[in-house]
């Protein structure tokens, strides 16, 4: 049967003898900064092979083109992500906006986040290809949590990429 | 010969993308990415599209429904986009044994917008099914 108090006495023994106490605090301590200053490194944010450059949080962002309403990277949420609390409305407006960091055209789906009361921060209305209310898809008029589930009430737009818009007739 | 099939199967491919792509922005807006739309809003075309495909009923809803007739694209174009719809969203219903639709056919039946969307798509397509999770499935990117 195995003795397992000796095997920790020994292991505890042979540990004490080769590791100074100062070397384990230095390195206990090493792992707790580097642990917490890690979310502070920067860190690629851009779509995955999509070239991206500038300021997610500011309205002259290549993706917000075609946008009309609150920035979700000023209200708790991020270019592509919702806020804590709200949802996206599955239904919405479709932009074509260029990325000046490679030359290439984007189609751009801008998804509004529904479920809390508008967020007031960071209002961007850019509306380039902007329609009609009468052509909803193209249009940015719309308030689009009307088709989601938490339904009516808005808080910002996400502007999510869908692909390439080099082909499109 | 071997250059011709391989140029063939590029431009299939080049024609595909551009279809997509087309899709992509004149469609998915109302029917989502994937096709699914918002049950009881927004039909899906998951399936069904190959189903109205089939008979010349469905093929005179889908070429009237408001999504065609109001459409921007030219009729080859948007004849390219559904049959492309009708094999991304196919979903098993056998796309092969469909005829594709062509700019001549789309052309003639998108001057007849349909006024009873809802009621024609029952009568070719059968009662809905009851909504359950409205939910689309594609990731944030």
């Amino acid at each position: 049967m195995i003795d397992y108090d000796s095997l920790v006495e020994r292991a505890s023994r042979r540990l004490a003898k080769t590791v100074s106490r100062r070397s384990v605090l230095r390195t206990i301590g090493t792992l707790l900064v580097g642990a917490s200053s890690m979310p502070l490194l920067p860190v690629a944010r851009g779509q995955s092979g999509v070239k991206d450059k500038g300021d997610e949080a500011a309205c002259d962002y290549w993706r917000y083109c075609a946008i009309d309403g609150f920035l979700c990277a000023c209200c708790g949420g991020s270019v592509t992500t919702c806020p804590p609390g709200t949802e996206p409305a599955p239904i919405t407006w479709v932009g074509t906006c260029r990325n000046a960091a490679d030359g290439q055209n984007y189609i751009v789906s801008y998804n509004d986040c529904c479920g809390k009361s508008a967020c007031g921060r960071c209002l961007c209305n850019r509306n380039e290809g902007d329609a009609p209310l009468y052509r909803p898809s193209v249009s940015n008029d719309y308030n689009w949590c009307v088709g989601s589930n938490s339904n009516v009430p808005y808080h910002c737009t996400v502007s999510r990429i869908v692909g390439m818009a080099d082909k499109t007739a | 010969m071997a250059s011709g099939i391989v140029f063939v199967a590029g431009a299939a491919r080049a024609d595909d993308e551009r279809a997509r792509q087309n899709y992509l922005l004149h469609c998915m807006g109302c029917h989502t990415e994937t096709g699914v739309g918002l049950p009881g809003r927004v039909p899906s075309l998951r399936g069904t599209l190959a189903r109205l495909a089939q008979d010349p009923a469905g093929r005179s809803y889908v070429l009237r429904v408001p999504g065609v007739t109001q459409s921007t694209l030219e009729p080859a174009r948007l004849a390219e986009v559904l049959n492309w719809a009708i094999r991304a969203f196919d979903d098993g219903t056998q796309p092969a044994q469909v005829s594709t639709f062509t700019a001549a056919e789309v052309a003639a039946a998108r001057d007849y917008p349909l006024l009873e969307v809802n009621a024609t798509r029952e009568r070719v397509l059968g009662a809905p099914k009851a909504v359950t999770t409205p939910r689309d499935t594609r990731s944030d990117r």
